[in-house]
Order: C-alpha cells, then structure tokens, then sequence
C-alpha cells in the first residue's frame, strides 16, 4: 500500500507571501469581491487625508489612527448606506460608495454631531411650517 | 482579463504595495505638519493627489490591471528619497517654498 507523504508546510516567508498576493492579486474571482471594498478604501483614505490636512492632529500615531479608524468605519457602514440612498435616488449603489465614504473618512469623528444639527434644523423648519399653517389669526 | 501572473510578477507587486504604503505614510506625516492656514493650494493639492494615487497604485494590479515593474519600484524609491520618508523633515516645518505668504518663518 503506497502511502502518499503529507505535504511539506511551506517555511519560505517569500513564498508564502507571494502564494498571498496570487490569491489578492491573481484571482479574477477576488478581484470582483475586493473591487467596491477597494474604492471605498481609496475614497475614505483620500477622505482622512484631508481631514488630516484641515484639522490639527498633534502626533504622527494620531494621525495614523485617525486615518485607520476612519478607513474601518467606511468599510463597514458605506455600502449599506450607499444601497439606502441608491433605493430612494435614481443612482446606484455604486454611485454613492465614493462621496459617502469619502465624507466618512473626512469626518468620522463629527458625523454624531453633524447628524444633531441636522435634526435640529429640520425640526426648526417643521416647526416653522406648523406654526405657519396653523397660525392663530388676529382677533 | 486578467493573465496568471508568474511569481516574479507577485513579487514585484508586494514590493510596489509596500513602496506605495510607505510613500502613502510620508504623504500623511506632511499633511500632518503643512496645515491648510499654512501651506500653499497648489502644494496641498500636490500632495493630496500623491496620496490618491500611491493608495490606488499599491493595489495596481486590482485598480489599474497592471503589473508594477522594475521602473515603477525605482522612481518609487527615488520619490521616498525626496519627500522624505516618515517625517524626518518635519522639524524644519513648512518647507518655504510651500509656504503661504502671510505665514511667518519658523523661528
């Protein structure tokens, strides 16, 4: 009875790496997949870039973190909510990966209040409007 | 369509990746010293769209459908060399020719 030999595992850090890189790199059928994650990478990068540029982050770890934190957070959140806005605008999903992970990666940090202000400024204009509609009349 | 690469061309993609990381890194180091009051659009700009395209460049065969060469490794190398990598210069501060006019010299 031939007994086969298990396979050597492979030691060589080169070869390992580039057996990665075939698998990132090579494959047509990764290359779909990574494709829409690697423009909301690109866009939420070039976001923290900017970000980086306008605001005063003191240290160098900062920075970086700030940028990583930022490409995450695009990561997880752009597609679900670029398949939201694609279902209630004529664009597709596709369309809005780039501007809102850009935006994301431009200020993570401020999206909490940025969305506060929003909400107050269109509470104001309802109560604006209802205070208009339903106005008491003179006398 | 996308040609079984050779392991050459693996290889040379992981140095390009790590290249374009590094040159992505010193991008962000510069951000982090030549602020927006300080520095001049036109260098901002410069730098911003070095940052952009060494991000899409790392990935060069997935973004561009390319496979980086010898070339492309060495003027990565040389451009490492002049903006510096890592923030070595960033003592110095805003180099003067970048520098906005109404923005003293650092002392």
């Amino acid at each position: 009875m031939q007994l086969t030999p298990p396979p050597q595992p492979a030691l060589d850090i080169v070869s390992a790496a580039i057996k990665a890189s075939a698998f990132v790199f090579g494959s047509e059928a990764a290359a779909q997949y990574i494709g829409p994650y690697l423009v909301i990478i690109v866009a939420s990068c070039v976001g923290a870039y900017l970000g980086t540029v306008k605001d005063d982050t003191k240290t160098s770890m900062a920075t970086l973190v700030n940028a990583a934190v930022g490409t995450l957070a695009a990561v997880l959140v752009t597609v679900s909510i670029s398949m939201v806005c694609a279902k209630y605008t004529p664009f597709e999903a596709q369309v809005w990966f780039v501007p809102i992970a850009g935006l994301i990666g431009f200020r993570y940090k401020q999206i909490p209040s940025d969305l506060g202000r929003l909400w107050g400024f269109g509470t104001r204009l309802l109560g604006d409007w209802l205070r208009l509609r339903f106005r008491e009349t003179e006398k | 369509m996308m040609m079984t690469p050779t392991n050459g061309q693996l290889l040379l993609a992981i140095v390009n990746c790590v290249l374009c990381l590094f040159v992505a890194y010193s991008c962000l180091m510069r951000a982090k010293v030549m602020r927006q009051w300080s520095t001049r659009w036109s260098w901002q700009l410069r730098y911003a769209a070095l940052f952009g395209v060494s991000v899409v460049g790392a990935f060069a065969p997935l973004t561009m459908g390319e496979w980086p060469g010898w070339f492309h490794i060495s003027i990565e190398g040389a451009l490492l060399s002049i903006i510096g990598l890592g923030g070595s210069w960033e003592e110095d501060g805003v180099p003067p020719y970048a520098k906005k006019h109404n923005v003293k010299a650092k002392a």
